[in-house]
């Protein structure tokens, strides 16, 4: 009885049945928005908080975008952060696929919705020439606040002391550029914006690493910063490349805080320029409406 | 692989088509294990067996089985509430083999067989399930718990070996007990401890 082949098929059908053990598992895919997302205002897609269940896994994370589950807006990428545009005017989902060592996917799509409460209006106040203004609501745990900014640079008549753009449509779109000491008492409502109400709007607007982007950005529920560089030592310098915003900050008796913001980048960051330098303006006002 | 397949088929049904010797049929439940992804389950397998000499058989049997695994978790990681995953396993399998008896006749004898399968398996493999975390930016999600899995279902091959002891229990009845594995290619493979009883004639 020849049995040997017999007992080798049963070893070998042991040691089949027998292999190695497979625990399947995908990654837990996570996602928000590090900031709260607005129409056509960048913000940062997280799924850092993604993970997997297998120690020592490796992740990677790919983007549908236009959540219209048809392609994949972006490649694999290890980089759980990405910054993105945000595509929605009122609401819509983006998907995320997260992927681990093995192959395994995880898929999640997410809705978003955007809500910016503001209205535009004409601003009443002393200057010769007006100004629109954009009053933000906003829903805070113990009050109501209204959050009103120019929606436009400011423009003032022509003068020695601060200079205009020749043509009329680019005092429209940039203003004036004036000096400190001017910006600064323009109003007696509305008032030169501190480095902190900047620092407010450039939280508002998605921190420093985006509002400079997010506030040149041309949506109507943003303040559409324009670039009209800035007049120094009697030259115009950085025209279409820079913007420079009078803040209500002095840096010492010479000199004074103001806000940049570039064409090219997406960065908002503070500068000290000599008082009498000239920049633009943004005027600004809050009210508050504690409840009850 | 293939060759010894098909070169076994064809031994079967071969002999059992020329065959004049008695033959007997057979009924067993069964305990499954699957160890590579660890399922438990229970089946029964029907065969009938044609005797070509007194150490030499032809079997030929069906199997169902039906398996299924809970990976327990309840735990919550970053805010994630993690679910427990489920598998699940069934599968209907037709074998072909030879069977090499020692002891045939007496009280107690052996039995040893291997040979090809043919199987239908459908498995579900939970891959992950979980319930995130409440967020207000959020207006919604597909679904607020997270489901992927796997199916791996289809038509698939291997190859079955086992070994039987049969004791007998009348003129015509034996009861046997048996391990068998049963080694499939690209799909769940799994090792059985059978109870059963056969009727000869």
């Amino acid at each position: 009885m020849k049995t040997h082949p017999i007992l080798t098929l049963i070893l070998s059908a042991v040691l089949i049945a027998s292999c190695d053990r497979e625990e399947l598992t995908s990654p837990v895919a996570v996602f928000s928005t590090q900031t709260a997302p607005r129409y056509m205002f960048k913000l940062k897609l997280d799924a850092s908080g993604s993970f997997s269940t297998v120690e020592g896994d490796y992740l990677e994370y790919r983007w549908d975008l236009n959540g219209d589950h048809m392609d994949w807006e972006t490649d694999w990428s290890s980089n759980p952060v990405i910054t993105v545009q945000f595509p929605y005017e009122n609401n819509g989902y983006i998907g995320l696929q997260v992927k681990n060592r093995s192959g395994n996917i995880t898929e999640l799509y997410q809705g978003f919705y955007s809500y910016t409460d503001y209205r535009i209006l004409k601003a009443w106040t002393d200057l010769a020439i007006e100004f629109r203004r954009i009053d933000y609501s906003i829903d805070l745990p113990d009050r109501f606040w209204t959050w009103v900014w120019a929606y436009d640079n400011i423009q003032l008549p022509d003068s020695q002391e601060w200079y205009n753009f020749p043509f009329s449509a680019d005092r429209a779109d940039y203003g004036t550029l004036m000096p400190w000491a001017v910006a600064n008492a323009l109003d007696e409502d509305f008032r030169l914006p501190s480095k902190n109400d900047w620092q407010k709007m450039i939280d508002y607007c998605g921190g420093a690493a985006l509002a400079g982007f997010n506030m040149q950005v041309k949506a109507e529920h943003g303040l559409r910063l324009p670039c009209p560089g800035i007049v120094s030592s009697g030259q115009l310098q950085d025209h279409g490349e820079s913007g420079y915003y009078w803040t209500g900050d002095e840096a010492d008796e010479d000199t004074a805080w103001a806000l940049k913001v570039s064409a090219d980048s997406n960065e908002a960051e503070f500068v000290i320029l000599d008082k009498s330098t000239l920049a633009s303006v943004r005027l600004m006002i809050e009210f508050f409406q504690f409840r009850q | 692989m293939k060759k010894l397949i098909i070169s076994l088929i064809i031994l079967a049904f071969a002999g059992a088509l020329h065959s004049q010797e008695k033959g007997s049929i057979g009924f067993s439940g069964s305990y499954t294990y699957m160890p590579e992804y660890r399922i438990h389950g229970a089946g029964y397998s029907v065969s009938f067996q044609r005797n070509l000499k007194t150490w030499l058989g032809l079997e030929a049997g069906g199997v169902y089985t039906l398996g299924s695994r809970t990976i327990e978790r309840g735990e919550t990681v970053n805010g994630v509430k993690l679910l427990d995953l489920n598998y699940h396993h069934a599968a209907y399998s037709l074998y072909a083999a030879p069977v090499i008896t020692a002891g045939s006749g007496r009280t107690v004898s052996f039995d040893l067989y291997a040979g090809p399968v043919i199987t239908w398996q459908s498995n579900v493999f939970d891959l992950n399930r979980y319930e995130l975390p409440v967020s207000p930016d959020y207006i919604g999600r597909m679904t607020d718990i997270v489901y992927v899995n796997r199916v791996l279902e289809g038509t698939f091959f291997g190859g079955i070996a086992g070994c039987r002891v049969n004791v007998r229990a009348g003129e015509n009845w034996q009861v046997n007990l048996g391990l068998n594995a049963m080694g499939i290619i690209k799909a769940v493979s799994s090792v059985n401890a059978s109870l059963g009883i056969r009727y000869k004639w």
